[in-house]
């Protein structure tokens, strides 16, 4: 199985664990990724304000760039990148005239095909396949609480991976490893982190319900896919203590770390260090 | 009441504006809306106000830059109208008009720019541009624990890491012909 | 029912089923399959001892799963006729019901399916509706929350008859809910489901609501709605009674349903519009009045009665306004909800014009039915010279012609609709429509374009949909430039592209042929055949030498006079972009090979006076 492999841009700095620990498991269960060569930001929710085009040229340029190397699947582990490379490679796919005006818009490519774009998520549960996962668990997790948070680009606009109300593939995949994902009303509510420099006050508000929603269901630790919304609940974190007055204590993990753990990669692969919020303790408890 | 049907027209002609005028006021839109309580009007009376040509009230309110893009609205409305696609082209007719005092407002251009220059985003770039524009000191210095703990983590780069060619790159931010009207950065 | 069931001149064949409709109006030959219910009709007295004894329960259809039935059951307790009847794929033939059956010996295990054969005059499809399942609006939670609530399971519990002996009690717990929310619209006026409003959903909510407020008092009601329509006689008064008696209306549709764990409360998220505010409502239950859809069989039972469904998927009427009781079969009429979601004042209303529909056609001893059917030139037809064909008979939508080997094909007159598809679709011009024949629509044809044909646009309207499209046009003041020559044909499927080669041979700039958009087309199939047709239409022209501009299908319903007129401002303007010239010598370059295409129309009777005098069409 080989993908090109989109970064986006958080991948070198503030979620260059999630990078990390992408690569390592997907070396570990045998997925190649190739990084595409020269790829560009996707123009996250901010760039289009100054051009609309750009929610289309900016993922194209990526999406003809893998097609130049030969590839026709791009998984792109960030939430906010997969949505806007999607949505941009399905637009494209049904209108030959935006086809058009994408590629003229783009200087120096031309994208000729289809090149689709999945998360690693669905890449790993739907295409690798859960049983194969379980196979290949050397350290299952027993007695990880984990409230599997999927956020809002991850599974809206509505697709056919997963449910946007009530999707499963994460607590399955948390299944598999041996963990125990806990049911708890917040999996798909907003983080807020498209405004979490500019409206801080909304992700404090919003963050803070989805962790006490998760502390308040038994969780050990949230799980996500998704590295705005990992700023958001790892980062801010104290902040939000502060201004709920309580303590939260949530250790805050990419489902691509959890998997490292189960699947034996080897600890220094998965940045688990970087975050704001230790998991050390919570590792150390289940004997990691 | 001043209204402007060319502002329903300019909606209308956005990619994923094509439907507004399905609406029929339900509130699914309001109701599953995140940050309904910090909007002035929520999406569906916006839909309203644009039915009714209010560009003003509707471009120089607070309500898009409010948008969290969590597709909950577009997700749950029964006439299948892209509402989170009309907010960003809200967002962006606002820009045209000269309504940039929002803070989002800033940071979209402040991000647009640093992309524009690099190819890629660049934290300490864009924080930069951002705060030139807000000129919002006191935020900035709050920022400052935080930023500290994100540069030990590493979570910080000091340095850009740009496209190959970056000028041939600009060029993809002035299309040649482009329908759809844009601000300068 | 009842009354019914003891009418001398009314045979109930119940749990049957139709199998195959032969014939046509006034002879019509039914095929039904009875189905065994190993319960002898003439000896079952209803009495009902059997069952208790019935160690098998399965869920209950009829009281929507909320309580069980028995392998040997009636669906409900006033049934008609009021016979048992075994549910094989559950019985376990223990026998114990034929013991407490005992003297009258009404059980019979050997029973098989038997075939019944029918002669009727006419057929009645009053199949009604069934309800959208509305776990899939997984914001609801329908299907997860034991306390959210079809409105149909609600009426079952509040029905004194009903599994919990009129006891309105929660699933979860067993308690009467102090607090009540229904929902409106769930699966209705929503384009991911059900694009119509079902209609009697506000009416039946506030039914339900008045009775359990006058149940229970206390009882907090709520209704989120968009809007309450209670548009028939005295349906307002009943609503300003509902509010009147404090059922509270929220304008404003939930955005979603969450449950509380402990104890199983629903919380309500909606916008209250007239508020300005989002408000969490909780209540002890929440009813969904979900859509009425049609009925899972109406697919199979409309194709055995040739009645296509419209785009909502319930059966299409002959004319929504004008015959909404008939379907486009002769002899075959509609009544109640499966002609489209309608209540019970509609639907008897509606079901006593269904009968007498039908009377009419009984009373009489002859029927006069259009006379546009098709006929076959015995003379023309190669079927009748050993040669194998039958082509018209594989695009008949109604099976209306027979083709037997050495035998010219043969059309049913009465089973014919008129829809023309086999006459363009006969490769020998052996068949034809009375008065809409080749010749007939050839004079039209060479009189619209007998002046300046290369500034006209000659445009082929299927009567149903594009004619009253481009009448639609005229009646809304939608101007269009004044270069369209029309020319009417019952369906799309009539239309020839001998019509068009033809068209294009009299030097016509442009040529439309328009349609009923797939969905509408009131033969069933016959846009489909019309549609592929022109497909491989537009190329062979466009090889021949004409531009591909000059040639458009679109597919314009009758509602869509806006449409029309736009059609045909844009195919006036390429028109005049392509200009007079180049249509001049275009035509000229392809009149040749156009008249080469129709050298042998002139056979067909009738033709070849109107081509101009016995030669081959060349001008």
């Amino acid at each position: 199985m080989t993908y090109a492999y989109y970064p986006g841009c958080t991948q070198e700095s503030g979620s260059k664990e999630y990078d990390l620990s992408v690569r390592a498991v997907c070396e570990r269960l045998g997925i190649e990724l190739k990084e595409i060569e020269d790829w560009n930001c996707c123009g996250a929710v901010h760039t289009s304000v100054t051009d609309p085009l750009l929610a289309m040229t900016l993922p194209a340029r990526n999406l003809a760039l893998a097609e130049e190397q030969g590839l026709t699947e791009v998984v792109a582990p960030c939430s906010g990148c997969y949505k806007n490379l999607r949505t941009a490679s399905k637009a494209i796919q049904a209108d030959p005239a935006l086809r058009q005006e994408v590629n003229d818009a783009i200087p120096g490519h031309t994208l000729q095909g289809d090149v689709t774009v999945k998360h690693p998520l669905y890449a790993i549960v739907d295409d690798y396949g859960l049983e194969k996962v379980e196979a290949e668990v050397t350290r299952p997790l027993k007695g990880l609480r984990v409230a599997c948070y999927y956020g809002c680009q991850l599974t809206r606009p509505r697709d056919e991976f997963d449910s946007p109300e009530k999707p499963q593939a994460m607590d399955r995949l948390m299944q598999a490893l041996g963990a125990d994902p806990v049911p708890y009303p917040a999996k798909t509510k907003c983080c807020g982190g498209a405004v979490l420099l500019s409206h801080t006050h909304i992700v404090v508000d919003l963050t803070g319900k989805v962790l006490m929603a998760a502390q308040k269901a038994g969780a050990d630790c949230v799980a996500l896919a998704c590295p705005m919304c990992h700023v958001a609940l790892d980062a801010y974190q104290s902040q939000i203590e502060r201004a709920l007055g309580t303590r939260l204590d949530l250790p805050i993990l990419y489902f691509t770390q959890l998997m490292g753990l189960a699947l034996g990669v080897d600890r220094q692969r998965l940045g688990l260090e970087r975050h704001i919020v230790s998991p050390a303790p919570l590792l150390e408890r289940l004997g990691f | 009441m001043a209204q402007n049907n060319d502002f329903l027209g300019q909606v209308l002609a956005t990619r994923g504006g094509e439907r507004v005028m399905d609406c029929y006021q339900c509130g699914t839109c309001s109701g599953s809306c995140p940050v309904f309580a910090e909007m002035e009007y929520g999406p569906r009376q916006i839909m309203h106000m644009i039915h009714l040509g209010l560009e003003d009230e509707v471009l120089s309110g607070p309500d898009m830059w409010y948008c969290v893009s969590c597709y909950s609205c577009t997700c749950r409305c029964p006439r299948g109208i892209e509402i989170t696609d009309v907010m960003a082209a809200l967002r962006s007719l606002a820009l045209q008009k000269g309504f940039t005092q929002d803070k989002e407002a800033k940071f979209s251009r402040a991000f647009a720019e640093t992309v524009r220059q690099h190819g890629r985003s660049f934290e300490p770039e864009l924080l930069a541009r951002y705060y030139a524009r807000t000129l919002d000191l006191l935020a900035l210095l709050r920022q400052i624990p935080l930023g500290l703990q994100m540069l030990l983590k590493g979570k910080l780069p000091l340095l850009p890491k740009n496209v190959e060619n970056t000028r041939t790159w600009r060029e993809i931010f002035t299309p040649a012909g482009g329908k759809e009207k844009k601000t300068e950065c | 029912m009842v009354d019914a069931a003891r009418h001398p001149n009314i045979k109930i064949l119940s749990y049957a089923e139709l199998k195959r409709v032969d014939g046509y109006i006034g002879n019509f030959k039914v095929k039904v399959l009875q189905k065994p219910r190993y319960v002898l009709e003439d000896r079952c007295t209803g009495c009902g001892l059997c069952s208790p004894v019935c160690p098998i329960e399965v869920p209950n259809e009829f009281e929507e799963s909320i309580a069980p039935r028995k392998a040997i059951y009636v669906p409900q307790p006033q049934a008609v006729p009021l016979i048992y009847t075994i549910d094989m794929d559950n019985c376990i033939e223990c026998y114990k019901c034929v013991d407490a059956c005992g003297s009258l010996h009404a059980i019979d295990f050997s029973q098989r399916p038997e075939e019944i054969e029918l002669d009727v005059g006419t057929i009645i499809v009053a199949t009604g509706f069934d309800i959208f399942d509305p776990t899939p609006i997984e914001e609801y939670g329908y299907g997860q929350y034991d306390n959210v609530l079809t409105a149909i399971e609600a009426e079952r519990l509040h029905n004194s008859a009903g599994p919990t002996v009129g006891r309105f009690i929660r699933p979860s717990d067993g308690q009467i809910p102090k607090r009540v929310a229904f929902i409106q619209c769930v699966g209705s006026r929503d384009s991911r489901y059900h694009e119509y409003c079902s209609g009697f959903c506000c009416m039946y909510t506030i039914k339900n609501a008045l009775i359990l407020k006058g149940m229970y008092p206390d009882m907090e009601i709520s209704i989120f709605y968009i809007d309450i329509r209670a548009p028939a006689k005295s349906y307002e008064e009943f609503y300003q009674r509902a509010r009147n008696e404090g059922i509270r209306f929220i304008q404003g549709r939930p955005a979603q349903i969450t449950e509380d764990p402990d104890t199983r409360n629903l919380i309500v998220q909606a916008e209250d519009r007239n508020l300005g505010r989002v408000i969490e409502l909780e209540a002890e239950m929440v009813v969904l009045s979900t859509a009425a859809v049609p009925r899972q069989e109406a697919d199979t039972l409309g194709q055995t009665l040739t009645i296509p469904n419209d785009p909502s998927g319930f059966y299409m009427e002959y004319h929504p306004k004008l015959r909404p009781i008939d379907t486009p079969t002769e002899g075959v009429f509609l009544a109640g909800a499966a002609q489209g979601p309608k209540d019970i004042p509609a639907s008897v209303a509606q079901g006593s014009g269904a009968a007498a529909r039908a009377g009419r056609i009984m009373a009489v001893d002859k029927w006069e039915i259009e006379p546009i059917v098709a006929y076959v030139w015995e003379d023309r037809c190669i079927n009748a010279t050993g040669k194998k064909c039958g082509i018209c008979a594989t695009k008949c939508p109604y099976n209306a012609i027979t083709v037997k080997p050495g035998q010219a094909a043969h059309v049913i007159p009465a089973l014919c609709h008129g829809c023309g598809a086999c006459v363009a679709e006969c490769p020998h011009n052996a068949i034809t429509q009375m008065h809409f024949t080749d010749a007939q629509i050839l004079a039209q044809m060479h009189a619209l374009l007998a002046e300046k044909p290369e500034e006209k646009i000659l445009a082929l309207m299927c009567h149903w949909c594009s004619f009253g499209g481009a009448d639609s046009a005229g009646t809304g003041h939608f101007e269009y430039p004044a270069s369209s020559r029309g020319i009417r044909v019952m369906c799309s499927a009539r239309m020839d592209r001998d019509f068009v080669f033809e068209a294009f041979r009299l030097g016509a700039g442009m040529v439309l042929t328009s349609g009923c958009h797939q969905q509408d087309c009131h033969y069933i199939t016959g846009q489909q055949h019309a549609a592929k047709r022109f497909d491989k239409l537009a190329s062979a022209l466009e090889n021949m030498g004409i531009s591909p501009e000059r040639f458009r299908v679109e597919w314009i319903s009758a509602a869509e006079g806006q449409k029309y007129a736009r059609v045909i401002t844009e195919m006036d303007q390429t028109l005049k972009e392509l200009g007079v010239e180049r249509i001049k010598a275009e035509n000229e370059q392809t009149r040749d090979k156009l008249a080469k295409r129709l050298r042998r129309w002139g056979e067909v009777p009738g033709v070849a006076e109107v081509l101009g005098g016995g030669d081959d069409g060349s001008e």
